[in-house]
């Protein structure tokens, strides 16, 4: 039975105030996984050569080599485990292997929404739940 | 998911409920429950003696999967690192992946207050686990070095490159006849269909199927995989190809064209639209079935090499009667782990239900075919095991 970190949460922490950016990165990764659905994995690898964020392209290139998801939540766990970063950049790359497992497990761009927007708060996770729909979101940006 | 983190930042004194979760809870399970997760200060020079250590190790399961599992023997002769001596023995003595740790932890290597040994030993670990697995040595490779931070990614992505340049193999083209390079060739059309398919079906099942494919359907094929993904399975389309007869090879054609069909035509197969948190009647039934006709040996073998929260997931998607087999099957001590784990799972939709009984029904199939095999023998499974894999895979 897994148990909880609490040094492991602390990490997480981060101001109220910066977590105002992570609608905007759950945007960008439900975009990914739209693009996932309708392009295939392959046309990932694209991406992660434009990508500027390293943790978000080195997993979009970990993709594209077609890791099982279980081998590929492995990996990214040892990433974030090992990696310095922490608060807002932390949560960050928290969710950037949330959203990267779930596109690999086959989830709808609708269920990797799900998962992302609990990441912003209720508040904001029913925003973005509105701004797409629940059903079958469709980004503007970012697809 | 991760996401309780966030909400529950504010309660760190208090330890968490155990969670669900898919990346965090296995960044947490590394992490371990009394150490800090910030990463230990492990010094440089000692990440690249084990940067080496890992390569040491990716080159000797290459060796295995080329020859035979005899060949960790003769790497575990010459090595001289204890640490992965001990994990060589222990692969080729064919230990269980659990049993790993413990013999690290025997020797000293983990649970010791040295970072350094520590992570040695949790490096090693996972990448025996990853070749208990049958992983192909690139992905060892990625498994083992991830331990060693993200700044060892380039050095790892370059190490395989540098690997798959120096491959060199006789082209031999083996061709079995079929309709699935047709299958495959209307899929090539379809923007990431194939892609799915071969994602859907698995590696093992995937490399089986198209080992017996022409060549221009297999550089099709691999032209989406990428050059490591495409590598790692050409790979294994060639061991296949020296270790399958062709009637097994046709099998898996039949049951990777089977799945690609639907994925091709899935208006023709339509059906009443379940409720999408209902498991499918008939998913349920045939996964039942499955369970309750697969040799023991086998059921044992793929049941114990699943993580608990995983099988937990799959009892969703069974009737009373698989559970009762199933539990029976991986015996008292880790069934108490997968109720557990049950009883802190989140129902699952219908999607995530399919999905983990076609994750099952691959590692079925990966673990009936024997290793060693010699050409003219068949995978022993029965006709109806056959058909139920088929009816599973082939869900979509």
């Amino acid at each position: 039975m897994i148990q909880w970190n609490a040094a492991l949460v602390r990490r997480l922490s981060c101001p109220e105030d910066r977590k105002a950016a992570l609608p905007h990165i759950v945007r960008t990764l439900t975009g990914y996984s739209q693009k996932a659905r309708t392009e295939g994995l392959a046309s990932l690898a694209e991406s992660a050569r434009m990508e500027e964020d390293p943790f978000l392209a080195l997993g979009l290139e970990l993709m594209a080599e077609g890791l099982a998801d279980e081998t590929l939540e492995d990996i990214l766990s040892a990433y974030l485990v090992t990696s310095d970063l922490r608060g807002f950049d932390f949560l960050r790359a928290c969710m950037v292997a949330e959203a990267l497992v779930s596109i690999s497990l086959g989830d709808s761009p609708a269920l990797t929404l799900r998962k992302l927007a609990a990441y912003c708060g209720a508040e904001q996770a029913v925003g973005l739940l509105s701004e797409f729909g629940t059903a079958s979101p469709h980004p503007a940006e970012h697809s | 998911m991760i996401a309780a983190l966030c909400r529950t930042t504010a309660a760190l004194e208090e330890p968490l409920p155990p969670y669900t979760a898919a990346t965090a809870a296995t960044a947490v399970a590394m992490a371990g429950d009394d150490r800090d997760p910030v990463p230990p200060q492990v010094s440089g020079r000692k990440k690249s003696a084990l940067f080496t250590l890992a390569e040491r190790f990716a080159l000797a399961a290459e060796k295995a999967a080329i020859e035979d599992s005899s060949a960790w023997a003769v790497a575990a002769e010459s090595e001289s690192r204890k640490s992965l001596r001990i994990v060589l023995n222990a692969l080729a003595a064919g230990t269980h992946p659990d049993a790993v740790q413990p013999a690290l932890a025997q020797a000293g290597f983990a649970g010791s207050a040295d970072p350094g040994d520590r992570l040695e030993s949790d490096m090693l670990a996972a990448g025996a686990v990853e070749a208990l697995r049958g992983s192909h040595p690139y992905i060892l490779m990625r498994v083992m070095t991830a331990r060693l931070g993200p700044e060892y990614y380039e050095k790892t992505t370059e190490w395989i490159l540098e690997r798959i340049k120096r491959r060199k193999y006789v082209e031999n083209e083996f061709f079995v006849p079929g309709d699935l390079p047709e299958v495959l060739a209307r899929l090539e059309k379809i923007p990431g269909k194939l892609e799915l398919a071969l994602r859907m079906a698995g590696r093992e099942m995937s490399a089986a199927a198209l080992c017996g494919c022409p060549a221009e359907s297999i550089v099709a094929v691999l032209a989406p995989c990428g050059r490591i993904g495409g590598a790692i399975l050409e790979d294994s389309m060639r061991a296949y190809r020296a270790k399958l007869s062709t009637e097994e090879i046709a099998d898996a054609q039949a049951a990777f064209a089977d799945l690609a069909r639907e994925l091709d035509e899935p208006k023709a197969h339509t059906e009443p639209v379940e409720p999408e948190d209902v498991p499918d009647p008939g998913l349920v039934e045939d996964l039942t079935d499955l369970i309750l006709e697969l040799d023991p040996k086998l059921l044992r073998t793929v049941a114990l090499s699943m993580d608990p929260k995983k099988l937990a997931s799959l009892l969703q998607v069974m009737a009373p009667a698989g559970h009762d087999r199933m539990l029976t099957t991986i015996g008292p001590m880790r069934e108490s782990r997968v109720i557990n784990a049950l009883d802190a799972a989140q129902p699952l939709g219908s999607f995530e239900l399919t999905r983990e009984a076609q994750v099952f029904a691959q590692k079925i199939l990966a673990a009936a075919v024997p290793k060693g095999k010699t050409r003219g023998k068949t995978i022993p499974l029965p006709a109806k095991v056959r058909r139920l894999l088929s009816s599973i895979l082939g869900r979509e």
